[in-house]
Protein backbone atom coordinates (compact mmCIF):
# COMPACT_ATOMS: atom_id res chain seq x y z
CA UNK A 1 0.00 0.00 0.00
CA UNK A 2 1.41 3.38 -1.24
CA UNK A 3 -0.78 5.79 0.15
CA UNK A 4 -0.21 7.38 3.93
CA UNK A 5 -1.97 10.15 5.19
CA UNK A 6 -0.68 13.28 6.22
CA UNK A 7 -2.74 14.61 9.40
CA UNK A 8 -2.63 18.71 9.88
CA UNK A 9 -5.08 19.53 12.27
CA UNK A 10 -8.86 18.43 13.23
CA UNK A 11 -11.35 21.26 12.69
CA UNK A 12 -15.03 20.76 13.15
CA UNK A 13 -17.37 19.94 10.39
CA UNK A 14 -19.48 22.60 10.10
CA UNK A 15 -16.38 25.16 10.23
CA UNK A 16 -14.62 23.28 7.12
CA UNK A 17 -17.48 21.59 5.07
CA UNK A 18 -18.04 24.09 2.58
CA UNK A 19 -14.51 25.91 2.86
CA UNK A 20 -12.34 25.14 -0.45
CA UNK A 21 -8.73 23.57 0.05
CA UNK A 22 -7.53 22.55 -3.25
CA UNK A 23 -5.44 25.77 -3.55
CA UNK A 24 -3.35 25.45 -0.83
CA UNK A 25 0.16 24.71 -0.11
CA UNK A 26 0.68 20.35 0.97
CA UNK A 27 3.68 18.56 2.58
CA UNK A 28 4.65 16.91 -0.54
CA UNK A 29 4.03 19.83 -2.93
CA UNK A 30 1.72 17.34 -5.36
CA UNK A 31 -1.72 16.23 -3.52
CA UNK A 32 -4.35 18.23 -2.69
CA UNK A 33 -5.81 18.76 0.64
CA UNK A 34 -8.48 16.86 1.50
CA UNK A 35 -11.14 16.82 4.46
CA UNK A 36 -12.58 13.85 5.66
CA UNK A 37 -15.16 13.97 8.07
CA UNK A 38 -16.16 12.24 10.92
CA UNK A 39 -18.90 12.91 13.27
CA UNK A 40 -18.76 16.55 14.12
CA UNK A 41 -15.29 16.91 13.36
CA UNK A 42 -12.98 16.61 10.29
CA UNK A 43 -9.29 15.67 9.80
CA UNK A 44 -7.17 17.72 7.44
CA UNK A 45 -5.44 15.79 5.57
CA UNK A 46 -3.25 15.10 2.02
CA UNK A 47 -2.11 12.07 0.51
CA UNK A 48 1.32 10.94 0.80
CA UNK A 49 3.59 8.84 -0.49
CA UNK A 50 5.55 5.50 1.31
CA UNK A 51 8.22 6.57 -0.63
CA UNK A 52 8.84 10.22 0.69
CA UNK A 53 7.04 9.47 3.88
CA UNK A 54 7.34 6.08 4.66
CA UNK A 55 8.98 4.94 8.46
CA UNK A 56 11.94 3.81 6.94
CA UNK A 57 12.52 6.96 4.53
CA UNK A 58 11.92 9.31 7.35
CA UNK A 59 14.65 7.38 9.31
CA UNK A 60 17.20 8.88 6.96
CA UNK A 61 15.14 12.56 5.92
CA UNK A 62 14.78 13.49 9.79
CA UNK A 63 18.65 13.67 9.89
CA UNK A 64 18.98 15.92 6.60
CA UNK A 65 18.75 19.20 7.70
CA UNK A 66 18.21 20.88 4.95
CA UNK A 67 15.03 18.24 4.53
CA UNK A 68 13.70 19.07 8.19
CA UNK A 69 13.93 22.79 7.84
CA UNK A 70 12.09 22.74 4.18
CA UNK A 71 9.64 20.64 5.79
CA UNK A 72 8.88 21.99 9.07
CA UNK A 73 8.48 25.58 8.06
CA UNK A 74 5.86 24.14 5.26
CA UNK A 75 4.45 22.28 7.56
CA UNK A 76 4.01 25.41 9.67
CA UNK A 77 2.81 27.46 6.81
CA UNK A 78 -0.15 25.30 6.12
CA UNK A 79 -1.52 25.54 9.78
CA UNK A 80 -1.57 29.29 9.82
CA UNK A 81 -3.24 29.23 6.69
CA UNK A 82 -5.33 26.40 8.42
CA UNK A 83 -6.17 28.36 11.29
CA UNK A 84 -6.88 31.17 9.87
CA UNK A 85 -10.02 29.14 8.22
CA UNK A 86 -11.17 27.51 11.41
CA UNK A 87 -10.67 26.61 15.18
CA UNK A 88 -8.12 23.92 14.70
CA UNK A 89 -6.18 21.11 16.67
CA UNK A 90 -3.47 21.48 15.35
CA UNK A 91 -0.45 18.57 14.65
CA UNK A 92 2.54 17.97 15.24
CA UNK A 93 5.23 17.48 12.18
CA UNK A 94 5.13 14.55 10.80
CA UNK A 95 1.63 12.95 11.62
CA UNK A 96 1.29 10.30 9.47
CA UNK A 97 -1.57 7.53 9.66
CA UNK A 98 -1.44 4.65 7.83
CA UNK A 99 -4.64 4.36 6.11
CA UNK A 100 -8.01 5.93 6.13
CA UNK A 101 -9.61 2.84 8.50
CA UNK A 102 -6.76 3.87 11.03
CA UNK A 103 -7.99 7.88 10.92
CA UNK A 104 -11.45 6.30 11.15
CA UNK A 105 -10.44 4.52 14.25
CA UNK A 106 -8.85 7.45 15.45
CA UNK A 107 -11.45 9.78 14.99
CA UNK A 108 -13.95 7.54 16.23
CA UNK A 109 -12.03 7.28 19.58
CA UNK A 110 -11.72 10.97 20.07
CA UNK A 111 -14.56 12.85 18.52
CA UNK A 112 -16.85 13.77 21.20
CA UNK A 113 -13.43 14.78 23.61
CA UNK A 114 -12.17 16.71 20.21
CA UNK A 115 -15.08 18.32 19.52
CA UNK A 116 -15.02 19.97 23.14
CA UNK A 117 -11.96 21.18 23.02
CA UNK A 118 -13.09 22.88 19.81
CA UNK A 119 -15.57 24.39 21.30
CA UNK A 120 -13.33 25.92 24.01
CA UNK A 121 -10.68 26.69 21.66
CA UNK A 122 -12.86 28.71 19.68
CA UNK A 123 -12.12 32.65 19.92
CA UNK A 124 -9.04 32.03 21.04
CA UNK A 125 -5.09 32.64 20.40
CA UNK A 126 -1.74 31.41 21.29
CA UNK A 127 0.73 33.53 21.84
CA UNK A 128 4.39 32.87 22.43
CA UNK A 129 6.71 35.02 24.43
CA UNK A 130 9.92 34.96 25.34
CA UNK A 131 11.92 37.33 27.55
CA UNK A 132 15.94 37.88 27.28
CA UNK A 133 17.74 39.72 29.96
CA UNK A 134 21.57 41.45 29.46
CA UNK A 135 22.49 40.95 32.91
CA UNK A 136 25.07 44.69 32.67
CA UNK A 137 22.86 46.64 34.07
CA UNK A 138 21.30 44.36 36.89
CA UNK A 139 25.27 43.27 37.93
CA UNK A 140 25.73 47.10 38.36
CA UNK A 141 22.28 47.71 40.41
CA UNK A 142 23.20 44.98 42.41
CA UNK A 143 26.52 45.90 42.88
CA UNK A 144 26.08 48.85 43.78
CA UNK A 145 22.75 49.20 46.05
CA UNK A 146 22.68 45.67 47.59
CA UNK A 147 23.42 46.32 51.06
CA UNK A 148 25.85 43.36 52.22
CA UNK A 149 28.01 44.02 48.89
CA UNK A 150 29.14 47.34 50.13
CA UNK A 151 29.83 45.76 53.83
CA UNK A 152 31.87 42.70 51.84
CA UNK A 153 33.81 45.44 49.66
CA UNK A 154 34.99 47.32 53.12
CA UNK A 155 36.20 44.42 54.84
CA UNK A 156 37.93 42.95 51.43
CA UNK A 157 40.13 46.17 51.18
CA UNK A 158 41.13 45.25 54.82
CA UNK A 159 42.69 42.02 54.38
CA UNK A 160 45.86 40.95 53.00
CA UNK A 161 46.39 40.81 48.69
CA UNK A 162 46.07 37.59 48.52
CA UNK A 163 42.86 37.03 50.47
CA UNK A 164 41.36 39.83 48.37
CA UNK A 165 41.90 37.93 45.40
CA UNK A 166 39.88 34.99 46.59
CA UNK A 167 37.10 37.29 48.48
CA UNK A 168 36.64 39.51 45.04
CA UNK A 169 36.01 35.98 43.18
CA UNK A 170 33.67 34.83 46.21
CA UNK A 171 32.23 38.38 45.86
CA UNK A 172 31.26 38.09 41.79
CA UNK A 173 29.68 35.06 42.38
CA UNK A 174 27.45 36.74 45.01
CA UNK A 175 26.76 39.16 42.79
CA UNK A 176 26.20 37.05 39.67
CA UNK A 177 23.45 34.61 42.19
CA UNK A 178 21.99 37.86 43.15
CA UNK A 179 21.35 38.90 39.58
CA UNK A 180 19.66 35.36 38.76
CA UNK A 181 17.39 35.83 41.96
CA UNK A 182 16.60 39.55 40.54
CA UNK A 183 15.72 37.77 36.74
CA UNK A 184 13.64 35.07 38.01
CA UNK A 185 11.79 37.13 40.54
CA UNK A 186 10.90 39.82 37.40
CA UNK A 187 9.69 37.17 35.14
CA UNK A 188 7.57 35.39 38.22
CA UNK A 189 6.15 38.97 38.56
CA UNK A 190 5.68 39.74 34.99
CA UNK A 191 4.00 36.24 34.13
CA UNK A 192 1.53 36.43 37.01
CA UNK A 193 0.20 39.70 35.18
CA UNK A 194 0.29 38.38 32.09
CA UNK A 195 -1.78 34.56 33.38
CA UNK A 196 -5.23 37.21 34.67
CA UNK A 197 -5.74 37.88 31.05
CA UNK A 198 -4.88 34.76 29.56
CA UNK A 199 -6.72 31.49 29.81
CA UNK A 200 -4.48 29.21 30.00
CA UNK A 201 -0.78 28.93 30.39
CA UNK A 202 1.85 26.78 29.08
CA UNK A 203 5.60 27.17 30.27
CA UNK A 204 8.28 26.12 27.78
CA UNK A 205 11.65 25.61 27.76
CA UNK A 206 14.34 28.62 28.59
CA UNK A 207 16.57 27.81 25.74
CA UNK A 208 20.90 28.19 26.27
CA UNK A 209 22.65 30.80 24.02
CA UNK A 210 23.96 28.17 21.79
CA UNK A 211 20.40 27.90 20.31
CA UNK A 212 18.97 31.61 20.52
CA UNK A 213 21.90 32.94 19.26
CA UNK A 214 21.68 35.50 21.33
CA UNK A 215 24.02 37.79 23.74
CA UNK A 216 21.23 37.96 26.62
CA UNK A 217 20.18 35.05 28.73
CA UNK A 218 16.46 34.16 27.76
CA UNK A 219 15.21 34.22 31.32
CA UNK A 220 11.48 33.23 30.02
CA UNK A 221 9.77 31.17 27.22
CA UNK A 222 6.07 30.91 27.52
CA UNK A 223 3.10 29.95 25.94
CA UNK A 224 -0.57 31.98 26.40
CA UNK A 225 -4.09 30.79 25.41
CA UNK A 226 -5.44 34.18 25.43
CA UNK A 227 -9.37 34.87 24.43
CA UNK A 228 -9.27 36.84 20.78
CA UNK A 229 -10.97 40.21 23.01
CA UNK A 230 -8.28 40.63 25.63
CA UNK A 231 -5.27 39.95 23.17
CA UNK A 232 -4.85 44.11 22.47
CA UNK A 233 -4.45 44.41 26.46
CA UNK A 234 -1.86 41.79 26.73
CA UNK A 235 0.07 43.05 23.88
CA UNK A 236 -0.35 46.34 24.93
CA UNK A 237 1.03 45.31 28.79
CA UNK A 238 3.84 43.64 26.33
CA UNK A 239 5.28 47.00 24.99
CA UNK A 240 4.66 49.00 28.41
CA UNK A 241 6.76 46.27 30.26
CA UNK A 242 9.62 46.03 27.24
CA UNK A 243 9.69 50.05 27.41
CA UNK A 244 10.38 50.19 31.32
CA UNK A 245 12.62 47.23 31.15
CA UNK A 246 14.78 48.91 28.62
CA UNK A 247 17.30 50.32 31.03
CA UNK A 248 17.51 47.38 33.04
CA UNK A 249 18.68 45.13 29.82
CA UNK A 250 15.05 43.55 29.73
CA UNK A 251 13.84 42.97 26.33
CA UNK A 252 10.77 41.03 25.73
CA UNK A 253 9.76 39.33 22.33
CA UNK A 254 6.25 38.66 21.54
CA UNK A 255 5.59 36.08 18.80
CA UNK A 256 1.89 35.16 17.32
CA UNK A 257 -0.95 34.25 16.64
CA UNK A 258 0.42 31.02 16.20
CA UNK A 259 -1.57 27.51 15.52
CA UNK A 260 -2.59 26.51 20.22
CA UNK A 261 -0.11 23.94 19.23
CA UNK A 262 0.58 24.15 23.19
CA UNK A 263 -3.14 24.08 24.48
CA UNK A 264 -4.67 21.38 22.56
CA UNK A 265 -1.67 18.40 23.13
CA UNK A 266 -2.98 14.85 22.83
CA UNK A 267 -3.47 13.12 26.62
CA UNK A 268 -1.96 10.06 27.49
CA UNK A 269 -5.08 8.07 26.53
CA UNK A 270 -5.67 9.61 23.78
CA UNK A 271 -2.34 9.14 22.13
CA UNK A 272 -2.54 5.24 22.96
CA UNK B 1 7.12 46.47 20.78
CA UNK B 2 7.74 44.14 17.69
CA UNK B 3 5.04 41.23 17.26
CA UNK B 4 7.31 39.22 14.30
CA UNK B 5 5.26 36.73 12.28
CA UNK B 6 7.16 33.92 12.55
CA UNK B 7 9.14 34.08 9.25
CA UNK B 8 11.90 31.61 7.05
CA UNK B 9 14.40 33.68 8.52
CA UNK B 10 14.70 35.06 11.80
CA UNK B 11 12.48 32.57 13.95
CA UNK B 12 13.90 29.15 13.35
CA UNK B 13 13.64 28.78 17.28
CA UNK B 14 10.25 29.47 17.68
CA UNK B 15 9.35 27.67 14.95
CA UNK B 16 11.12 24.21 15.32
CA UNK B 17 10.09 24.61 19.52
CA UNK B 18 5.95 24.67 17.87
CA UNK B 19 6.15 22.57 15.14
CA UNK B 20 8.41 19.89 16.27
CA UNK B 21 7.36 17.08 19.24
CA UNK B 22 9.59 16.08 21.44
CA UNK B 23 11.65 13.35 20.24
CA UNK B 24 9.01 10.82 19.03
CA UNK B 25 6.06 12.09 17.39
CA UNK B 26 3.68 9.94 19.21
CA UNK B 27 -0.05 11.24 17.34
CA UNK B 28 0.35 9.11 13.99
CA UNK B 29 0.83 5.46 13.16
CA UNK B 30 4.25 6.13 11.68
CA UNK B 31 7.11 5.89 14.09
CA UNK B 32 9.11 9.53 13.63
CA UNK B 33 12.28 9.71 15.74
CA UNK B 34 13.55 13.36 15.90
CA UNK B 35 16.38 14.95 17.45
CA UNK B 36 15.66 17.12 20.22
CA UNK B 37 14.68 20.57 19.18
CA UNK B 38 18.03 22.34 20.35
CA UNK B 39 20.19 19.82 18.89
CA UNK B 40 17.96 20.50 15.27
CA UNK B 41 17.93 24.28 15.87
CA UNK B 42 21.45 24.35 16.67
CA UNK B 43 22.69 22.57 13.50
CA UNK B 44 20.08 24.33 10.99
CA UNK B 45 22.08 27.52 12.21
CA UNK B 46 25.16 26.43 12.30
CA UNK B 47 24.09 25.36 8.37
CA UNK B 48 21.64 29.04 7.71
CA UNK B 49 24.94 30.72 9.78
CA UNK B 50 27.68 29.17 7.86
CA UNK B 51 26.25 29.71 4.28
CA UNK B 52 24.95 33.22 4.77
CA UNK B 53 28.11 34.52 6.38
CA UNK B 54 30.87 32.97 3.81
CA UNK B 55 28.65 34.83 1.07
CA UNK B 56 28.71 38.13 2.45
CA UNK B 57 32.69 37.77 3.11
CA UNK B 58 33.03 37.40 -0.23
CA UNK B 59 34.10 33.95 0.35
CA UNK B 60 31.91 32.47 -2.20
CA UNK B 61 34.95 30.16 -3.78
CA UNK B 62 33.28 26.62 -3.83
CA UNK B 63 31.03 27.65 -6.43
CA UNK B 64 34.40 27.64 -8.64
CA UNK B 65 35.94 25.11 -7.28
CA UNK B 66 36.06 22.17 -9.18
CA UNK B 67 36.45 19.86 -6.08
CA UNK B 68 33.05 20.54 -4.46
CA UNK B 69 31.39 21.88 -7.45
CA UNK B 70 30.69 19.42 -10.21
CA UNK B 71 29.51 22.33 -13.35
CA UNK B 72 32.22 24.01 -12.57
CA UNK B 73 34.13 21.04 -13.03
CA UNK B 74 32.72 20.66 -16.38
CA UNK B 75 32.96 23.99 -17.76
CA UNK B 76 36.65 23.73 -16.56
CA UNK B 77 37.34 20.32 -18.11
CA UNK B 78 35.70 21.62 -21.46
CA UNK B 79 37.57 25.02 -21.48
CA UNK B 80 40.91 23.04 -21.23
CA UNK B 81 39.97 20.26 -23.74
CA UNK B 82 39.52 23.44 -25.93
CA UNK B 83 43.00 24.66 -25.22
CA UNK B 84 44.82 21.42 -25.72
CA UNK B 85 43.05 21.01 -29.21
CA UNK B 86 44.29 24.72 -30.47
CA UNK B 87 47.47 23.90 -29.44
CA UNK B 88 47.99 20.37 -30.69
CA UNK B 89 46.53 22.04 -34.12
CA UNK B 90 49.05 24.87 -33.37
CA UNK B 91 51.54 22.43 -32.97
CA UNK B 92 51.10 20.43 -36.29
CA UNK B 93 51.07 23.47 -38.48
CA UNK B 94 54.29 24.51 -36.96
CA UNK B 95 55.92 21.31 -37.51
CA UNK B 96 54.47 20.87 -40.88
CA UNK B 97 56.10 24.49 -41.53
CA UNK B 98 59.57 23.52 -40.16
CA UNK B 99 59.45 20.20 -42.44
CA UNK B 100 58.68 22.19 -45.31
CA UNK B 101 61.46 24.63 -44.99
CA UNK B 102 64.09 21.56 -44.40
CA UNK B 103 62.60 20.10 -47.44
CA UNK B 104 63.91 23.23 -49.15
Amino acid sequence: MARLLYLYGIALKDEVEDKEFSQMKTIDGKNNVEVIAYGECAAIVSPVEVEEFGEEVLEVKTNQMDWVQEKAYLHHEILMELKEMATLIPMKFCTILESETSLEKKMDAHETEWAILLQKLSGKEEWNVKIYNHPGQLKEQVAEHHPDIQKKREEISQMSKGMQYLQKKKLDQFIDEQVVQEQQSYVNQIHRDWSDLCEETAEKKVWNKSVTGKEEDMCWNCAYLIDKEQVEKFLSSVTKANEEGESTGWHIEVTGPWPVYHFSTLSKSEVE
Amino acid sequence: MSIEHPTQSNSIVDVLETVLDKGVVIAGDIRVGLADVELLTIKIRLIVASVDKAKEIGMDWWETDPYLNSKAAESNTEALEKENEQLQKRIEQLEKKMNQTYER
